[in-house]
């Protein structure tokens, strides 16, 4: 188990934590669900929680929203506890998740009128413009909407109270690039009005485009909290060089940033972590005839620290 | 401005989702009952004859299928007999069953049960709601059923009053009622409309089974007065009216399983 509080406030844009769980723990039957999860994220912050299907990403978000009592922990968001003020913590969450159902007979309009008679209070013009910012299409039946547009239409439900907490289950599956494109500009929207956002996803390259920090769960634990800028800065960097005549093979043979690499004759292609001045300094003793850089994605500096456990 | 109440906006969105089931149960019954009255000058002509008959059935038959009455050739016994013993109890039962399931657990298994939740509503108050929704629609059944014989009895010139139809009707609907909180009950604890609907069918078979054979096999066994069918098939409101204390075993049990289904689904992990 990994306990973040350290993390808190280190990097906020306020520095309370608007998101906190502690040893949260849920067994479904005998069989595990999540286990001594605890993490907070902060006021503002793009929160992403990584992890492969049925790592205990949607337990942990379920929890959050109350679908779900835990066995052992808690959670609380923006002071109030999941479980038992839950009504009060709804007043200021929004939540979507690819998983559930909108009202398929009903029209979005109709949906979304049916929410506000719920919630009470919605800003009509802001909801206006939410849609207008999605170009959302109210005026169909959901069944008849694409699977782009019905997620619109549960992101303009999710959002349309100006929640200060937005917890959303895989929002982008499924979507073609210019409805994510139009996801990320209203995330990033909303973390420009203060919003925290909780981004449960497994495609990383969406939440090395939006998130500040991630979460990394795997088998129902938490086993990393991470910035996004420290898992770059640490990223994989990969080298193809070919040099103007023949190179010893045990050129590199002592850098320990080296995770791997083949040397044949001429040309080197080559894996490193972190710094690789060293390696730089080496090579260049050589005369290069073409060097090729390539920065590693998140997807493969997880499937590096994190595939095999 | 003033909001409408939670549970209200609830129970509204049940009607408006159900309306096209509620609507084909309305027509479907309303026909039903204008067309069972209009027959009654029919069988009425035949007299005495047909009731002797009804009469030299085996008790069983007559417990089964008469609702324990003979009396063929009277309003009241025909109304009994054709409609009140087994057809509406039946009908109004599985409208009721059906809704009452669809209610809870037919919205986890769509999905869209997080959404609803997802608002800061309580989770008694969503199943007040549901409940409310419940009444309307077999409100709305039931008046059906009541203006279909109404109509028909008027067309008919049968000498029928009133309140005693409409006690019936509402005797019906209390029962119909008991079977759709028991389906709510099952589904808001199980979060299954296949238990929630099979369980509380079987329970209503039970029951007739029990009130028409016990009685049977055993003559002073009293069992047979202990289900969900009982309670109901031994009012008589075509012949007393609506007498409160007859209708309140069922309104009792209405109101056990709405709070049963309250602190059930309030405990409950849901599957979506």
């Amino acid at each position: 188990m990994i306990n973040t509080t350290a993390l808190i406030g280190t990097d906020a844009k306020v520095d309370s934590p608007t998101i906190r769980t502690d040893n949260l723990t849920k067994y479904y039957g005998s069989s595990r669900g999540i286990n001594g999860v605890t993490f907070s994220v902060n006021r503002g912050e793009i929160f992403g929680f990584l992890g492969p299907n049925g790592s205990g990403k949607s337990t942990t978000l379920r929890i959050l929203l109350n679908s779900l009592t835990p066995t052992q922990g808690s959670a609380s968001i923006l002071g109030f506890n999941c479980q038992q003020d839950y009504v009060e913590a709804h007043k200021h969450i929004g939540s979507f998740s690819n998983d559930i159902s909108l009202y398929e007979n009903m029209r979005g309009s109709e949906l979304l009128t049916y929410l506000t008679n719920l919630r009470g209070n919605i800003d009509q013009e802001y909801t206006n413009h939410i849609v207008q910012e999605l170009q959302c299409d109210l005026s169909h039946p959901i069944r008849t909407l694409s699977s782009g547009n019905k997620t619109k239409v549960g992101l303009v439900a999710a959002v349309m109270h100006h929640p200060e907490v937005l917890i959303l289950d895989e929002p982008t599956t499924g979507l073609d690039p210019i409805v994510r494109q139009s996801v990320f500009r209203l995330l990033r929207d909303l973390q420009t009005e203060g919003c925290t956002v909780l981004l449960s996803s497994h495609d990383l390259t969406e939440v090395e485009r939006v998130c500040d920090r991630v979460a990394i769960m795997l088998e129902g634990k938490l086993v990393a909290v991470e910035r996004i800028d420290d898992l770059q800065q640490a990223s994989l960097h990969h080298l193809f060089i070919q040099f103007e005549e023949e190179i010893p093979k045990d050129i590199l043979s002592s850098d320990p940033n080296i995770i791997s690499s083949i040397i044949e004759s001429s040309s080197m292609s080559l894996t490193a972590e972190g710094d690789i001045s060293k390696i730089l300094q080496i090579i260049s003793k050589y005369p290069i005839k073409n060097l090729i850089s390539r920065k590693s994605s998140l997807e493969e500096i997880f499937l590096h620290r994190y595939g095999e456990k | 401005m003033n909001r409408t109440p939670v549970p209200i906006t609830i129970a509204l969105h049940m009607l408006k989702s159900k309306r096209r089931s509620i609507f084909v149960w309305g027509i479907s019954i309303t026909s039903l009952a204008s067309v069972i009255a209009l027959f009654f000058p029919y069988v009425e002509a035949m007299g005495n004859d047909l009731d002797q008959m009804l009469a030299s059935l085996p008790e069983s038959a007559q417990r089964a299928f008469l609702g324990g009455t003979t009396d063929h050739s009277s309003p009241e016994g025909y109304f009994q007999i054709e409609l009140f013993a087994l057809m509406a109890p039946a009908l109004i039962g599985i409208f009721a069953i059906n809704l009452g399931s669809a209610a809870i657990a037919g919205e986890e298994a769509a999905r869209t049960l997080p959404l609803l939740l997802s608002a800061p509503v309580s989770r008694s108050k969503v199943i007040i709601g549901k409940f409310i929704g419940l009444v309307l629609a077999a409100g709305i059944v039931c008046a059906g059923l009541y203006l279909g014989l109404q109509a028909g009895v008027l067309m008919s010139g049968i000498d029928l009053a009133w309140d005693k139809l409409l006690a019936a009707t509402l005797n019906v609907m209390f029962f119909g009622l008991s079977l759709g909180t028991v389906a709510l009950a099952i589904g808001c604890s199980t979060g299954n409309t296949a238990a929630s609907q099979g369980l509380t069918a079987l329970l209503f078979v039970i029951g007739y089974l029990q009130f028409t054979f016990i009685p049977l096999i055993d003559e002073g066994n009293w069992l047979y007065e202990v289900s969900i069918y009982s309670l109901y098939i031994v009012n008589e409101p075509l012949l007393k009216g609506l007498q409160i204390l007859d209708v309140t075993p069922m309104l009792v049990i209405i109101s056990i399983t709405v709070m049963l289904a309250i602190s059930s689904f309030r405990r409950r992990d849901l599957h979506h």
